[in-house]
């Protein structure tokens, strides 16, 4: 397609076994979702809009699940010579730029699931709350040395406030 | 030099109990005063004794325990005198070439630093109570949250004085080459950045002797008379709200239901007293330059000037609702990292003017943004306000931006004044957002299914303060893109040269 957003580059991707954490979360969401779909049909008469509702519940996850692969292989990030690049989503594109010596912080995070496949997240904190960058689904060590190079980055380019 | 700005520890005003502890002591007394009337009446009256049930004073006196309750209020008083005493003593502040440094505490002892390279601003407070007794708050702006320094109280004269003289080291120690140099080099470049500092402010002495007497403040470039703030506070959406309020209110009551008036009424009035906040805070608006930055006074009754350096200032915007439209009012806010602590000045600390004209706007303008030409600044807001098809001053967006925005598309446009990007939006609600690309955080660029349709993407350039949001909302996909690069890279040239400069 012509109009597609697209930045060129060398997309350094994310771990395969990402995907992983994507359908552990879209699951866990599910059955909460599905929980309270059975909690309405214990209330009240179960009328034609109900189907449909169980109808959109079963088409929205099912859509998650079937697109989590793609998604995960969709994030992507670049360290170009002064800014990290980042990309995410496939529908709904986003890329977001940020200058290495506007790091305030970086928040490397490990959930249950994650720690489990030995993978990371990295947060970047700017000054800015609208900035929301974040790689995840990093193999642990990969992470830990990406923050040490960002550091180091930030540290020679530093640019105040 | 200043000599509270010595490096030496120094301590607050004596009478800072006092005014600390003030509008307590009044509270007090008053309770007290209020309870005690009657009593005082009657006394005065010389009405024989009423007898009254219950009543405390009545009692010590029948029970002869009239020496003992005078002693426990006099030791009441002297420990809480002792008390603030101690806490005045122990509360020391020192300016030195690095830091503006304050100890306070007497269990938990306290010691906040303020580094002047961070310094985002300086305020002086002074609320009504400190403005009889001439004393003011001097208060030093930081990034962070309830991260800033305040010296309560000092003199207003000295909490002037010291101002500009922090201002000053915080000018020249922004200065980094002194900064940045090994510890080696360090004494030489000391010794060049002292005989500087000495001529600078000889210079400044000379340049500017308006601002360095305090009684005689330099002139504000604009005068917002107190009409139009009444104007600008009434012509606002939360007057529609009041008003849909009130018509809801009276067709209720119309149909029978009073027991609304007594539920609704008081928050009614509740909303009433807000607009009198609002002015008593936004009147009495100055705002000039001086060598340090930009000077913003207001208030009515609690006064605060503030003096925000120019290279503190993250974005600017510059808007026009819908119902100020008829009376071509604008208003001007900024981003900036911290704020002022006082409770309720959020909305001062963003606004820059609260009302004005095109002109004022027009004056405003080049002080916030002094590294821009004045000429392109006045042509920008010019097309923001005056929208012409013919003129080319901003980019346009193709012709498909249309389905989103069916009335604004024409509107959405980005141009460059200088080192500032400036994006023009709305047609109902009219802004202007200027954005240092030294001070950009981060760029954002996205496209969701329907902008990828009619091949457009979004652009948002991150600041600061999240209040202000300088984004594109359509623009053409392959532009977007240019843009995007040439931001990113320009963002990132432009913050390095400023920490360098």
């Amino acid at each position: 397609m012509a109009g597609r957003l697209e930045l060129d580059g060398d997309w350094q991707r994310v771990s395969t076994k990402y995907v992983w954490i994507v359908i552990v979360g879209s699951l866990v969401a599910a059955l909460i979702s599905a929980a309270i779909v059975v909690f309405i049909w214990f209330l009240g008469d179960w009328e034609w809009w109900g189907w449909l509702l169980v109808a959109a519940w079963a088409v929205g996850y099912g859509c998650q699940l079937v697109f989590a692969p793609r998604r995960a292989r969709a994030i992507g990030y670049q360290m170009r010579e002064d800014d990290l690049l980042i990309r995410r989503g496939i529908a709904w594109l986003r890329f977001v730029a940020v200058p290495y010596g506007r790091m305030q912080l970086i928040d490397v995070t490990r959930g249950p699931v994650s720690r489990s496949l030995g993978l990371s997240n990295l947060r970047f904190v700017t000054a800015s709350a609208s900035s929301n960058v974040e790689i995840p689904g990093l193999p642990a060590e990969a992470a830990d040395e990406l923050r040490d190079r960002l550091i180091a980055l930030a540290e020679t380019r530093r640019a105040g406030l | 030099m200043n000599p509270l700005a010595d490096g030496q520890w120094h301590r607050m005003h004596p009478a800072t109990p006092l005014l600390r502890g003030g509008a307590a002591l009044v509270a007090i007394v008053a309770i007290v005063f209020a309870n005690l009337r009657e009593r005082l009446v009657d006394w005065i009256a010389r009405v024989p004794d009423r007898t009254r049930e219950g009543d405390p004073v009545d009692a010590i006196v029948e029970h002869g325990w009239v020496l003992w309750a005078l002693l426990g209020v006099l030791v009441l008083v002297a420990l809480i005198v002792v008390w603030y005493r101690v806490t005045w003593r122990m509360t020391e502040f020192r300016v030195t070439t690095d830091a503006v440094e304050l100890r306070s505490g007497v269990l938990n002892r306290q010691n906040r630093q303020a580094r002047l390279d961070r310094i985002q601003g300086v305020n002086v407070h002074r609320t009504l109570f400190a403005r009889v007794f001439g004393a003011a708050r001097l208060e030093i702006v930081v990034a962070g949250h309830d991260a800033n320094l305040g010296l309560q109280y000092l003199g207003s004269n000295a909490a002037e004085e010291l101002r500009r003289e922090i201002l000053r080291l915080a000018h020249n120690s922004d200065d980094p080459v002194g900064r940045r140099a090994p510890d080696a080099d360090r004494a030489v470049l000391d010794r060049e950045s002292n005989l500087d500092r000495v001529l600078r402010a000889r210079a400044d002495e000379f340049l500017t002797p308006a601002d360095l007497h305090p009684d005689f403040a330099p002139a504000s470039v604009v005068k917002v008379h107190p009409g139009r703030l009444i104007g600008s506070l009434i012509l606002s959406p939360f007057t529609i709200v009041l008003i849909a309020i009130v018509v809801w209110l009276v067709v209720e009551v119309a149909r029978g239901n009073y027991f609304l008036l007594v539920a609704v009424i008081p928050s009614v009035f509740g909303m009433f007293t807000g607009y009198s906040r609002r002015f008593s805070r936004l009147a009495r608006y100055t705002i000039s330059g001086s060598s340090n930055g930009v000077r913003i006074g207001y208030g009515l009754l609690s006064t605060s000037s503030e003096t925000i350096p120019t290279g503190r200032i993250h974005a600017v915007e510059v808007v026009q609702p819908l119902l100020w439209r008829p009376f071509g009012w604008w208003a001007i806010r900024i981003a900036r990292a911290g704020r002022a602590r006082q409770r309720g000045q959020a909305e001062n600390a963003w606004t820059v003017l609260p009302v004005g004209s095109l002109e004022d706007v027009g004056r405003v303008l080049p002080l916030l943004l002094p590294a821009s030409d004045r000429g392109d600044l006045l042509a920008l807001v010019d097309a923001t306000a005056h929208y012409s098809r013919t003129a080319h001053v901003f980019s346009h967006a193709p012709r498909a931006a249309a389905w989103l925005h069916p009335l604004s598309w024409r509107r959405i446009g980005y141009a460059y004044v200088g080192d500032t990007l400036a994006l023009r939006a709305g047609l109902i609600y009219r802004t202007l957002d200027l954005v240092p690309l030294a001070r950009v955080q981060s760029v954002a660029i996205r496209q969701g299914p329907i902008r990828r349709m009619l091949g457009l993407a979004a652009l948002a350039v991150h600041v600061v303060d999240v209040r202000i949001r300088p984004r594109l909302s359509v623009i053409g996909t392959r532009a977007g893109v240019e843009l995007y690069d040439q931001l990113a890279r320009s963002a990132v040239m432009l913050a390095s040269r400023d920490a360098r400069s």
